[in-house]
């Protein structure tokens, strides 16, 4: 008799840290792995983390495409470390971001940080501006 | 089964620490909060770039074209405003009329409304003005409104469905105060306000690459200002006064500064910038870091 496909629905934000803790850890000795992979692996595989628009990673991407005007943004085709300085934007293009990150870390936790022009000019990289929302998102949430 | 569940649900509720990820700044200081352009009069600006040719002749006196403006900028910690200290060197003597003049002062662009298809900008700056053709000393301070358009190609790139071409428009309106404290002679002393709107278009085809976004092999672009001195106590008359450059780049390198071999024709005057009313074509190689 097949099984019964079961969904479980979590919190986008609390999933992503579950991931980047695991992913942290998964270097040590002792790691938990299932069907022969890191646990990290097996779990971002058995869901829709990539490409879920709830998911910071995701929507981090398609903010900063959509400001390079590209013309069909694709999350999961933006390399994590793309230079930043590549997309060419100047400190309108910065400032609009910002707003955006900031709206899509309010999105995940009212009690959102505040995230600066500065910080966001600061990220070398995409997965800078990842850690950067997350952060600001996470804020609270272990009170 | 169960034990996965256990996992999860343990992962999720035991969240006391986070090790805060460090954003590494592997990039210099001077990369980060340097910009090097033609003016830095307002943001969209950053596609002009600084233009340098210098000639000495053996006997006959030297020839000087530099256009020039440097930002750093000022540290803050605000999401909706940036502001840097500004300057920019205008010297052009291969013209009819000639041009010396500096500007240093202080910028800053806030994004005070918006919501999803459109944010709004102030652009600002107040600066210190010498112009060295006419031995002028002024305090002079730009107000400028813009947008951008999220979906659109105001003050922002949008490119076609292969990226081979790439275009940005932008608009600028505000009001331009200019006070001549110091002058050679009495006549130029005095207050003028200028409304001023500038129009800008940046139309880029680009190099065939995987990667996106793709360096642009060749751009053109058109720039317009018009202005006119509404309030003006000086002695001299300056009316509706425009500029117009149009021009043509091809990119040599992109990184660390965007290197390009450039001409252009430009037409009319910019009285804040000790520019007089004349027209030319200009060849020059351009250096960009935005």
């Amino acid at each position: 008799m097949a099984k019964k496909k079961r969904i479980i629905k979590v919190n986008a934000l609390a999933f992503h840290r579950a991931i980047e803790v695991l992913k942290k850890n998964e270097n040590k000795a002792n790691v938990m792995s299932l069907h022969e992979q890191p646990l990290s692996t097996f779990l971002e595989n058995a869901s829709d983390y990539s490409t879920a628009l709830s998911s910071i990673p995701v929507e981090v991407k398609v903010a900063i495409l959509m400001q390079s005007g590209h013309p069909a943004p694709n999350p999961p085709q933006l390399d994590d470390d793309k230079d930043m300085a590549d997309f060419g934007f100047d400190d309108i293009n910065y400032l609009a971001l910002t707003k955006k990150f900031n709206k899509i870390a309010i999105s995940h936790n009212a009690q959102a940080d505040n995230i600066s022009v500065a910080a966001v000019k600061k990220c070398d990289v995409v997965k800078d501006c990842i850690g950067l929302v997350t952060n600001a998102a996470a804020q609270l949430i272990n009170s | 089964m169960k034990k996965i569940l256990s996992a999860i649900i343990f992962l999720m509720l035991s969240f006391h620490t986070m090790a805060q990820q460090a954003v590494a700044n592997t990039q210099s200081w001077f990369e980060k909060n340097v910009k090097i352009s033609q003016s830095m009069e307002t943001a969209e600006k950053k596609e002009e770039p600084a233009q340098f040719q210098i000639t000495i002749p053996k006997t006959d006196s030297s020839s000087w074209l530099i256009n020039i403006g440097i930002s750093v900028a000022i540290k803050s910690k605000s999401a909706n405003w940036l502001s840097k200290l500004t300057g920019e060197y205008h010297k052009n003597t291969l013209t009819d009329e000639k041009q010396n003049n500096v500007l240093v002062g202080y910028k800053a662009l806030w994004l005070f409304s918006g919501k999803n298809a459109l944010d709004h900008f102030i652009e600002g700056d107040l600066k210190y003005v010498y112009d060295g053709e006419l031995t002028k000393h002024s305090v002079a301070s730009n107000i400028l409104y813009t947008f951008l358009t999220n979906n659109g190609m105001w003050n922002r790139t949008k490119y076609n469905s292969d990226n081979s071409q790439s275009m940005r428009l932008s608009l600028h309106g505000g009001i331009q105060m200019q006070h001549t404290f110091q002058a050679k002679t009495s006549q130029s002393k005095g207050f003028i306000a200028r409304p001023v709107f500038n129009f800008a278009l940046y139309y880029n085809l680009n190099r065939k690459q995987a990667a996106f976004p793709p360096d642009p092999a060749l751009q053109f672009s058109l720039d317009y200002t018009g202005r006119t001195d509404a309030i003006n106590s000086t002695g001299i008359k300056e009316n509706y006064t425009h500029l117009l450059k149009a021009g043509a780049d091809w990119f040599l390198a992109y990184k660390p500064v965007r290197v390009s071999l450039g001409a252009s024709f430009n037409y009319g005057s910019d009285p804040l910038k000790g520019l007089a009313k004349q027209q030319f074509w200009l060849l020059s190689i351009n250096i960009f870091k935005g």
